[in-house]
């Protein structure tokens, strides 16, 4: 069944990416229960994904049981020719359309640049889950996963109003959040962190991510010999 | 913190309001190797700071964040953030190019000439160290543009060849090898520091030692005679 959880909490990076936090309430029919998590952006990380089950009556943690999970992400170069056909077909929009009235060039324009800005990482990955229950009842079902994406970003601005004295401010500090992927989160509760995803985990365009699987296993695991890492640690601000 | 985040788009979302105390921080780096001490004239750059003490709980601001400085409701200088140490907010360093600093030699007195000996490499050379101490004055004139009074540190840096002697006025600090001057200079006026220095100025030449200096003998007959 495919199901559609509400996104109720971003934790945005300042670095690019964060954390998405789903949750739904599912009825359960005795037996196995299969579910589709619908728009999970190609950008998310299959080994982060995590879904974490919330018992309506404490008795039923022993009749309702998460199986498995099932996560995929779609096919770097299919990807890029449908994105590639979308791309061409909004130019021939643009080019061949004789109606162009107001209300009209604001749609095609609409259609038009969702589609420029298209890259993989907003294609929709696979995220699916298989419930077991011994009884037909009900479960909130809560979802996790890191998104690796850097167009969604945040960062601070800071307006510092200096007095004639000179010697004392008024600091006014704004959070702005940048969100330049395709998908949007309405009503949704937000963190900030201070973090950067690390390098080596960027599959935000299929182009980097196709230069990543060209390089062959054993270079690939000799390069990380040569880089040692440094602490980073996630630092969440106090809103 | 509740809001709604559209695709392809920016949101801005108050964070916080907060009093502070405002310190600019002003500072001159001044140091000389044997070579440019001697220079008729160097032009040294102020570098500025702004520290914000915020009143309240400590706020984590990323790095680099822009930060504009408003004075009377405009705008008058865009920068961003060093660096955040509890309630401090650091800002980046800028040069200030309303301080103007000029520093000009003013006398070289050249010191007498000591030579030593040094081996080379070669047995049959020597390396001729001629080393002397010149004393050197240089004055620094600095230049406020601004329309208000300013604050800043000169901080003179002792070299291995360039040493203080004196200086008027005298360092308001000295911890070796810097040594600072506090000074304070109301609008459009000018301050000025005279330095003396000494400085080390070494030379070395690898010359043949004057026992293995051969002048070969010319036999007579090979002395051609004029118009042969």
């Amino acid at each position: 069944m495919l199901i559609d959880p509400k996104v109720t909490k971003l934790s945005i990076f300042n670095g690019g990416g964060g954390i998405v936090e789903r949750e739904i309430k599912l009825s359960l029919s005795q037996g196995t229960n299969e579910f589709e998590i619908a728009n999970v952006p190609a950008s998310f990380d299959p080994n982060s994904a995590d879904i974490k089950l919330e018992y309506v009556s404490p008795t039923d943690k022993d009749l309702i049981t998460l199986q498995q999970t099932i996560v995929s992400l779609p096919d770097v170069n299919t990807s890029q020719q449908i994105i590639d056909r979308e791309k061409s077909a909004a130019t021939n929009i643009i080019t061949y359309s004789i109606d162009f009235t107001r209300e009209l060039r604001e749609r095609v324009s609409e259609i038009c640049e969702a589609s420029s800005y298209r890259t993989y990482a907003d294609m929709k990955g696979t995220f699916n889950f298989i419930i077991n229950s011994k009884i037909n009842g009900e479960v909130i079902v809560k979802i996790l996963y890191f998104i690796a994406d850097l167009r969604i970003k945040w960062e601070t601005t800071l307006q510092v109003n200096i007095n004639n004295d000179g010697k004392s401010a008024e600091i006014e500090a704004y959070l702005v959040v940048d969100n330049q992927t395709g998908f949007s989160y309405e009503d949704v509760e937000l963190g900030f962190a201070i973090f950067e995803l690390p390098r080596d985990t960027f599959e935000t365009t299929g182009a980097e991510f196709a230069y990543a699987q060209n390089i062959p296993m054993e270079q690939q695991a000799f390069s990380e010999l040569s880089k040692q890492k440094r602490t980073q640690r996630m630092r969440n601000l106090m809103l | 913190m509740k809001a709604n985040i559209p695709t392809r788009n920016k949101i801005k979302l108050n964070w916080f309001k907060s009093k502070a105390n405002l310190d600019i921080e002003r500072n001159i780096k001044i140091q000389y190797d044997a070579s440019s001490v001697t220079y008729n004239k160097h032009n040294w750059e102020v570098s500025v700071k702004y520290v914000l003490v915020k009143e309240g709980d400590p706020k984590e601001i990323p790095v680099n964040s822009p930060m504009t400085l408003y004075k009377g409701g405009l705008p008058f200088l865009f920068l961003s953030t060093a660096g955040i140490i509890g309630n401090k907010i650091i800002s980046e360093e800028l040069i200030d190019d309303d301080i103007k600093i000029d520093d000009d030699i003013v006398q070289v007195i050249e010191g007498e000439e000591k030579v030593t000996y040094e081996d080379a490499s070669d047995p049959k050379q020597h390396i001729e160290v001629r080393t002397r101490f010149d004393k050197i004055s240089r004055r620094i004139t600095i230049e406020n543009k601004l329309d208000n009074e300013i604050d800043l540190v000169l901080d003179f840096k002792q070299t291995k060849d360039i040493t203080f002697v004196k200086a008027t006025p005298e360092p308001s600090t000295i911890e070796e090898p810097d040594y600072k001057f506090e000074i304070k200079i109301p609008s459009e006026e000018k301050s000025r520091i005279t330095l003396e220095l000494q400085a080390k100025i070494v030379k070395r030449v690898t010359k043949i030692k004057p026992e293995f200096i051969n002048i070969p003998k010319v036999k007579p007959e090979l002395i051609k005679k004029e118009g042969q």
